[in-house]
C-alpha cells in the first residue's frame, strides 16, 4: 500500500469517525454511535482563539479632557481632529492607515463632548498611545486622560465590596531538605543529556563511592536546561511555556511560572524570589513582560520589567542584595534600587550616578561597589556605597582607566578591583572617532572591609596582562594569573595585619591555563584551561605551602566544578560531536577517582548546600579533634568499598559460572567430533601436531644459488 | 616488547591473517600486492603479484579486500575490488587459477579442509551480492562456471563471512547488521539473526574451537555469538566503529581494532580517534588494556595461533606485530 495514501486515509478517519479503510483494522463507528466528546474537550486550544464579543476592543482608546468645540465652529472642530491625530502619530509612530476609526461624539446641538474614541489596527498602538499621552498637557486648561476602552468595563464591573480572598488549601510538599539528612552526606548532582537534541533526559545522582546511585531519571524533564536554587532546595526546569519548580524526595512539581519562551532565570540569594527572562519577541516593539519577578513561595507575579534594548536581556542584569531586601538594575547614569517590601524604588527614586559604568553588591553586606567612567578631564572613580543610607563609604579617583572589574571575596571582607590602565591615548577627529589606547598596564585596588571604622584601599601594580583573579573563599589569599612572553604564571598575594598586600610567591606554569577555581572550603585551588583550549590541563595547588599537588592532562575539558564540600573536583567533557561526553572526578589533591561516560551530556551541576549551621567555635573544635574522628570514618569508607568490590566480584563470578556452563556443553560436543575434523583434513591430526610444537623437527635446506669456480693454481 | 613495524604496503591494510603455525603473516591492502611476512622478525618473504610471468605483469589490478591461506600453507586465496579472485601457490606465488566475478570480491576464505573456498561479492546496481563456494580440486570449478553453491544475499550486501563448524555452514554478516548462516547440505539460507548489530558487520572471526565467533561492527560494538544458533552471548562496547575483532586462543580475551572513520580522521586528534588495539575480557565485557601505535583506524586484527603475540593492520598502511610482555600471560581479572 502506498504510504501516502495510508496516512491520508487514517487522517480522514480520525476526523470523521467513519472513513472507509481498504484493508487492516476497521475503525468505523458502530451504527447508532453517538459521539459524546464535546468540542471544547477535543480542541480546547483552538476554541480558545474563537473570536468573542470583546475581540478587537483592546485596540480602542478613549481620549478624555479634550476641549469642547461648539457646533458652529466646524473649522475648529476639524483643526482639533488634525491636532489629535498628529499627536497620536507622534507618540505611537503609527501611520494614518493604522487608524481604523475615530469617533468624536457630539451633543444634540452639534458641539463636541470633550472626548473621543480611537481604534487602531494593533493593540500595541493603543498601549503606546496611553503610555505617551496619558497626562499630556494639551494646552493651559486641558490635560488629557487616555485609557483603554476595555478598562472602563473592567473597573465598572469591580465589586464595590471588598471580598476576602479564598484561602488556598495548603499543599504538602514534604521535606524539601531531605537530601541533607543523608547519613553519609552524599552530595547530589544533576545531569542533562540526550543523543539527539530535542530529546533531553535529566537525571539526579548521588555521589556514592565506587559507583554513583541514580535517584531519579525522567525523559523530557526539561526542554533545554535546568538550574538548582542557591541553597539547593528547588530544581527549576525550562519549558516553552515557562518554568517549573521541583523539590522533595520524589522530585514532585511544586509550582509553575508561566512565561512564554523563557530563556534564562535566576533565583535571589535566599531563594525567596525568582526572575525569569525571555528575549524580546520580534513582533513586539517593546516587550513589557521581558523580565518577570516571582515569589517562589506564593507563586505570585511580583513585578514585570520591559526590555527595549537590542541586546538579549540577561539574568545577571538584575543584581540582588545578599539579604534579598533590595535588588538593583542599571540604567543610564543611575542605579534603580528596588525594595522587595513594596517592589517599588527605594525612597521612590533611582540613585543617580552620572557616568556609571558598572556596579556589584557585596556578598554579605548591603554595600554596592561601582565605578564611573573617565570623561576627558574628570578622572574615573571607584565607589563603595552603603545602600541603606545611600552614602559613599569609600571612594577613590583614578586616572587613565579603560575598564574596571570587581572581584569580591565570598565573605565580603575583601574586594579587588582589576583596573585596566593606559599610558597614552590617541583620539581621532570628530565626536564618534575611535579612541586608541597605548601602553596598557594593570593594577589592583584592594578594598579591605575587615576594619570597623574606615575602609583602607591598597594598590598593587601588576605589569603583565592579567588573565584571571580569584579570592580564597574564606581567607585573605588572592590568586592572580598573568601571562608574559607566552609563559603563564600564577601569583599568590596575601593580606598582612596592617592590611598591606604582598606577593608571597610567583610560580611559572608548564602549560597555558586561564581559569582559577578555588575549593569552596579554601586552601586548595585548581588552575585550568577554558573550553576553547584543544588540550585541557588541571593544576592542583595547596596554598598552605604553595606546592603543586598534581598536574593533570584532561583531554577535552569543557568545564570544571567543585562539589559543595570541596572534596572532589569534576572535570566535565561536553564536546560538539556528543561523543566521549562525560565527567571525571578528581580528589582535591588531583588524584583520579573515576570517570563516567554520558552520551550527549549537555549539563552537569552539583546540588548546592545551604551554609553550615555549626558555629565557628564548633567548626574549630571539630578541626582540632579531626584525628579522633578520622579512624571512625576511614573504617566506614573501607567497609563501603569492600561491599562495592564484593558486589563486583560476585557479579563477575556469576557471569563466569553462566558462561562456563555454556562452554562446557559446547566443548564436549566439539571434542567428541574430533574424528570429523581429522577426516576433513585427509587424516592428518593437526590438533595433535599443534599441541606438541617441540616435536617438530627443524629441517635445514641448502639451496645453491650460484656456483663459481675458482681454479687453483 | 617493542613492536615490529611492517612497512611494505603503500595504501591502507584491509585484512591480515596468520597461517596455522603462526610463522607466516599474510596481509592484503588497498594496493594491488598481497604480501607475506615472517611473523617472528617482520621480514618480507614476498608478494603475490607485482612480478612478470611470461613477460606480462600479473596479479590483482585493484583493492585487495580479502586474503586467506589453507591449513597446510599450500595455497592462498585473494579477493579483489577488480572483480576477480585469485588462487595462488603459497610458496612460489604463482597463480594457480583466477576468475572474473560480476562485482568486486569483498571476502574469501578456505574451509577447514582446505578443499573448498567461498567468496562473497559486493552488490552493485541490479547485481545482487553473491556467496559462491568452489572446490579447488575440480578443474571445472577452477576454469568454468561450475561451483558447489552460488546463492544471492537475501537483501543486504554480505560484508563479512566465515566458515561455520565442520564446514557445514557459512556464517555471513551483512551491511544492515544482520547475521545469517547458509547450510551447505541444503544449499540455502538457514538461521538468520536480524538486527544482530545496528550497523555494517565488518569482520567475523571464530574462536579456535569454532564454538563461537566475534563480529565487529560500525555500530561501535563487537559481539560474541554462538556459531550454530547465532545467539548473542556478549557485547563489547567501544564508542568508536569497530573494524575487526579476534578471540585469544589461550585466554578469555577479545582483541578489538577500529577507530573514528577514515573520512573524519583529519578533523580529529589521534587521541580522540581511538586508534588503539583494545583488549576486553571475554566474559566480563570489561576493557582492561589498550595498545596504541597506529595513526589511523585499525582495519584488521589477528591473534597469533599460540596466543603470545598479535598483529594489527591500519588505515595508515602499516602492519604492527606486537609480542605480549610476560606479565600479560599472568594477568587475570579477579573474581
Amino acid at each position: 500500500m502506498d504510504p501516502r495514501k495510508r496516512s491520508s486515509a487514517s487522517r480522514s478517519d480520525t476526523h470523521h469517525h467513519g472513513g472507509h479503510y481498504e484493508n487492516g483494522a476497521d475503525y468505523r463507528d458502530p451504527p447508532g454511535y453517538v459521539d459524546d466528546i464535546k468540542d471544547d474537550e477535543l480542541m480546547a486550544d483552538i476554541l480558545k482563539e474563537e473570536p468573542g464579543k470583546s475581540a478587537g476592543m483592546e485596540s480602542v482608546i478613549i481620549i478624555d479632557g479634550l476641549p469642547v468645540v461648539p457646533a458652529e465652529q466646524k473649522d475648529r472642530q476639524e483643526k482639533l481632529k488634525n491636532v489629535v491625530r498628529k499627536l497620536i502619530i507622534q507618540h505611537t509612530k503609527c501611520t494614518q492607515s493604522d487608524f481604523l476609526e475615530e469617533v468624536y461624539p457630539v451633543e444634540e446641538d452639534g458641539s463636541t463632548k470633550g472626548f473621543a474614541f480611537f481604534e487602531f489596527t494593533e493593540p500595541e498602538f493603543a498601549k503606546l498611545a496611553i503610555q505617551g499621552m496619558n497626562g499630556y498637557k494639551f494646552d493651559k486648561q486641558h490635560t488629557l486622560a487616555v485609557d483603554l476602552f476595555i478598562d472602563f468595563d473592567k473597573y465598572a464591573s469591580y465589586p464595590d465590596e471588598w471580598e476576602e480572598p479564598a484561602v488556598r488549601p495548603f499543599k504538602e510538599h514534604g521535606n524539601l531538605r531531605y537530601w541533607l539528612e543523608s547519613e553519609d552526606c552524599y552530595d547530589q548532582y544533576l545531569l542533562i543529556y540526550g543523543s539527539h537534541s530535542g530529546c533531553e533526559e535529566a537525571a539526579v545522582y548521588a555521589n556514592t563511592p565506587v559507583e554513583p546511585t541514580q535517584l531519579e531519571h525522567r525523559d523530557h524533564w526539561t526542554d533545554y536546561q535546568a538550574i538548582w536554587s542557591p541553597l539547593g532546595t528547588y530544581l527549576a526546569t525550562f519549558h516553552q511555556k515557562g518554568l517549573a519548580l521541583w523539590g522533595g524526595k520524589e522530585h514532585k512539581q511544586i509550582t509553575r511560572f508561566a512565561h512564554q519562551h523563557v530563556s534564562d532565570a535566576m533565583f535571589s540569594p535566599k531563594e525567596r524570589y525568582i526572575l525569569t527572562i525571555r528575549p524580546k519577541p520580534d513582533f513586539l516593539p517593546v516587550d513589557d513582560q521581558s523580565m518577570i519577578l516571582w515569589d517562589v513561595v506564593t507563586s505570585a507575579k511580583k513585578k514585570a520589567f520591559s526590555w527595549d534594548s537590542k541586546e538579549r536581556p540577561s539574568a545577571s542584569s538584575v543584581k540582588w542584595s545578599p539579604d534579598e531586601n533590595f535588588f538593583g538594575l542599571m540604567s543610564k547614569d543611575a542605579i534603580n534600587i528596588y525594595e522587595t517590601e513594596t517592589f517599588g524604588l527605594q525612597n521612590k527614586k533611582s540613585h543617580s550616578i552620572p557616568g556609571l559604568a558598572d556596579f556589584t553588591w557585596s556578598p554579605t553586606q548591603n554595600y554596592l561597589a561601582y565605578w564611573v567612567k573617565e570623561i576627558t578631564d574628570i578622572p574615573a572613580r571607584l565607589g563603595l556605597m552603603d545602600v541603606t543610607s545611600r552614602t559613599d563609604v569609600r571612594s577613590k579617583q583614578l586616572f587613565s582607566v579603560t575598564d574596571c572589574q570587581f572581584y569580591w571575596q565570598k565573605n565580603g571582607e575583601y574586594m579587588a578591583v582589576k583596573v585596566n590602565r593606559y599610558k597614552h591615548i590617541k583620539r581621532g577627529k570628530g565626536p564618534n572617532a575611535p579612541v586608541e589606547y597605548a601602553g596598557l598596564y594593570y593594577n589592583l585596588e584592594i578594598f579591605v572591609l575587615t576594619t570597623k571604622k574606615e575602609v583602607p584601599v591598597e594598590s598593587v601594580e601588576i605589569r603583565d596582562p592579567i588573565i584571571d583573579i580569584a579570592w580564597e573563599p574564606n581567607g585573605n589569599k588572592l590568586v592572580v594569573l598573568t601571562v608574559a612572553e607566552s609563559v603563564t604564571s600564577v601569583s599568590f598575594y596575601s593580606g598582612r595585619l596592617d592590611h598591606k598586600f604582598e606577593l608571597i610567591k610567583k610560580i611559572p606554569l608548564r602549560h597555558k591555563v586561564d581559569r582559577i577555581s578555588w575549593s569552596p572550603m579554601g586552601q586548595f585551588v585548581v588552575l585550568h584551561t577554558s573550553a576553547s583550549s584543544s588540550v585541557g590541563y588541571l593544576v592542583f595547588i595547596d596554598t598552605a605551602d604553595l606546592s603543586i599537588l598534581a598536574d593533570v592532562e584532561h583531554f577535552v575539558l569543557s568545564e570544571v566544578q567543585w562539589d559543595p564540600t570541596g572534596r572532589y573536583l569534576t572535570a566535565i567533557t561536553m564536546g560538539n560531536n556528543k561523543k566521549d561526553n562525560g565527567y571525571t572526578l578528581y580528589s582535591f589533591q588531583g588524584r583520579y577517582v573515576r570517570n563516567e561516560k554520558v552520551e550527549g551530556l549537555s549539563m552537569f551541576t552539583w546540588r548546592p548546600r545551604p551554609p553550615t549551621l555549626l558555629s565557628l567555635e564548633k567548626q574549630k573544635e571539630i578541626k582540632k579533634n579531626l584525628k579522633k574522628y578520622t579512624p571512625e570514618f576511614e573504617a566506614r569508607d573501607k567497609m563501603l568499598l569492600n561491599k562495592a568490590s564484593k558486589e563486583v566480584a560476585e557479579r563477575r563470578k556469576r557471569q563466569m559460572d553462566e558462561f562456563m556452563d555454556f562452554l562446557t556443553v559446547k566443548q564436549h560436543a566439539f571434542q567428541s567430533a574430533r574424528h570429523k575434523r581429522i577426516a576433513l583434513r585427509g587424516g592428518i591430526d593437526t590438533e595433535e601436531i599443534d599441541a606438541h610444537p617441540e616435536e617438530l623437527v627443524e629441517e635445514k635446506l641448502e639451496i645453491i644459488l650460484s656456483v663459481t669456480s675458482t681454479p687453483l693454481e | 616488547m617493542k613492536p615490529l613495524l611492517l612497512q611494505g604496503h603503500d595504501r591502507s591494510i584491509t585484512q591480515i591473517k596468520y597461517n596455522r603455525e603462526g610463522d607466516l603473516l599474510f596481509s592484503a591492502a588497498k594496493d594491488k600486492y598481497p604480501t607475506v611476512w615472517f611473523s617472528a622478525n617482520g621480514e618480507r618473504l614476498g608478494t603475490y603479484g607485482n612480478g612478470k610471468e611470461g613477460g606480462a605483469s600479473y596479479g590483482h589490478n585493484g583493492v585487495v579486500w580479502a586474503i586467506d591461506v589453507t591449513w597446510d600453507s599450500s595455497k592462498v586465496i585473494t579477493g579483489s575490488g577488480d572483480a576477480t579472485w585469485r588462487l595462488w601457490d603459497c610458496e612460489t606465488a604463482k597463480t594457480l587459477s583466477s576468475q572474473a566475478t560480476l562485482t568486486g570480491v569483498r571476502s574469501a576464505a578456505f574451509s577447514y579442509s582446505g578443499n573448498e573456498f567461498f567468496y562473497a561479492t559486493d552488490a552493485q546496481g541490479k547485481k545482487d551480492s553473491l556467496l559462491v563456494v568452489k572446490d579447488v580440486r575440480s578443474a571445472s570449478h577452477m576454469t568454468g562456471e561450475d561451483c558447489i553453491l552460488s546463492i544471492p544475499s537475501l537483501q543486504n550486501r554480505i560484508s563479512a563471512a566465515a566458515w561455520g563448524p565442520f564446514d557445514e555452514t557459512i556464517i555471513t554478516g551483512h551491511s544492515n547488521g544482520d547475521l545469517s548462516t547458509v547450510e551447505m547440505r541444503a544449499k540455502d539460507w538457514a538461521v538468520t539473526h536480524g538486527g544482530a548489530h545496528a550497523g555494517v558487520v565488518m569482520d567475523i572471526q571464530k574462536s579456535k574451537d569454532d564454538i563461537m565467533f566475534v563480529a565487529a561492527s560500525k555500530d561501535t560494538t563487537a559481539k560474541l555469538f554462538d556459531s550454530v544458533t547465532l545467539d548473542c552471548l556478549k557485547t563489547y562496547k567501544a564508542d568508536r566503529p569497530v573494524n575487526s575483532a579476534a578471540i585469544s586462543p589461550i585466554k578469555q580475551h577479545i582483541l578489538l581494532g577500529g577507530g573514528q572513520e577514515a573520512m573524519q580522521v583529519t578533523m580529529t586528534d589521534v587521541r580522540q580517534g581511538r586508534f588503539e588495539a583494545r583488549f576486553y575480557h571475554l566474559v566480563f565485557e570489561e576493557e582492561f588494556a589498550r595498545v596504541k601505535g597506529h595513526f589511523g583506524p585499525v582495519n584488521s586484527v589477528a591473534m597469533h595461533p599460540d596466543g603470545t603475540s598479535f598483529s594489527t593492520g591500519g588505515e595508515d598502511g602499516y602492519v604492527r606485530v606486537h609480542t605480549f610482555d610476560p606479565d600479560y600471560l599472568d594477568f587475570e581479572l579477579s573474581y
